[in-house]
């Protein structure tokens, strides 16, 4: 048995909503790599997942770490979130991210999502890496990704986008 | 031929004071740790120290980028005796919520160059206050051109790693 197997790929073929993954399989760990770009035209470039169709974004926590050329920051917030890029960008780049949620099958703890994403796409580029909590110790069986255009506010992703899961084993 | 091959895997049944990978084969071209764990000390100062090949002396040498604020920093650390702290969940977390590590060691059994590991790892909470949280990135320097052939792993202020905690160790194959 490979230790990585890939779950399921979606290539988008026309602009949609939401991408969800129902399907995840019998796993250790998963992982996620995604390129895209979400529908949005403003340059909030944040993705947001919700995992088991809980919608509730203060069942969800994130902190996270950005750098932007000249600039850091940090921040604690109520919500989960990914990276992206949005159609603000200038050129037509598509974000690179790696989320990764680990031991998504044990009803012992919360589930934990890291993820990495970065773009040098004008003229919001930057690099970040996230931690987030959904406060809730349920085993996993599906993830929903969208884009974030504002406050309470979501998006889908554009033509040309792809999201790829990967599950990884433990013997 | 399958590029990522699980070594070993350890679900700890009890708390435990640490965890060691022994005898790890120098057949793979690089290695990958996913640490899922838990301290059962008290506040917010979850950490695992990692030392390879059992060397206890002043071997080891960080750099990281962190943020438990809103503010980002970076530190180095030199004649280090263990590899960079790690950070991870422990007593003053939200219950039932462990922290994550990802390592990266190319090139372990490379016995011509020193030894590099790439980390990312998160304290993470249901906490917007200071220090409650904690995102990090190491690169991290064992001065040492052996091939590593045990990794040993344990919680910073000697406290342990709660039932539960996984420690999954893959070795990586290039074509």
């Amino acid at each position: 048995m490979a230790a990585i197997e890939a779950i399921a790929t979606t290539y988008l073929e026309s602009d949609v909503s939401s991408v969800t993954f129902s399907s995840l399989g019998s796993y250790e760990h998963l992982q996620l790599r995604i390129t895209t770009i979400g529908n949005a035209y403003n340059a909030l470039k944040n993705g947001i997942f919700y995992l088991n169709g809980d919608t509730t974004d203060s069942n969800y926590h994130r902190h996270y770490m950005q750098g932007g050329g000249s600039t850091t920051t940090a921040a604690a917030a109520t919500g989960s979130m990914w990276g992206l890029n949005s159609k603000a960008d200038s050129t037509p780049t598509y974000g690179a991210s790696v989320i990764d949620i680990l031991d998504y099958r044990n009803t012992n703890k919360n589930t934990t999502v890291t993820s990495s994403f970065g773009s040098a796409a004008t003229p919001n580029s930057y690099v970040e890496f996230v931690s987030c909590l959904w406060d809730n110790t349920a085993a996993i069986t599906s993830i929903q990704l969208l884009s974030q255009s504002g406050p309470q506010s979501y998006n889908g992703f554009t033509r040309g986008s792809s999201f790829t899961l990967y599950g990884l084993n433990s013997s | 031929m399958a590029a990522f091959t699980v070594i070993e895997h350890q679900e700890l049944g009890a708390a435990a004071a640490s965890v060691t990978f022994s005898s790890i084969p120098s057949s793979y071209d690089h290695l990958y740790l996913v640490i899922s764990a838990r301290s059962d000390g008290s506040g917010t100062s979850g950490y695992i120290r990692t030392q390879l090949n059992s060397d206890t002396g002043s071997n080891y040498s960080y750099t990281y980028l962190t943020a438990s604020t809103a503010t980002p920093s970076s530190a180095r650390g030199a004649s280090q005796t263990y590899l960079g702290h790690w950070p991870i969940c422990a007593g003053g977390h939200l219950a039932d919520t462990f922290g994550t590590v990802k390592a990266w060691i190319p090139n372990y059994a490379n016995t011509s160059n020193y030894k590099q590991v790439l980390a990312k790892s998160a304290q993470e909470n249901n906490s917007t206050s200071d220090w409650y949280w904690t995102v990090r990135l190491d690169a991290d320097l064992w001065r040492s051109t052996a091939a590593i052939d045990t990794i040993y792993m344990v919680e910073n202020d000697g406290d342990d790693f709660v039932q539960y905690s996984t420690f999954t160790l893959y070795g990586v194959k290039g074509a």
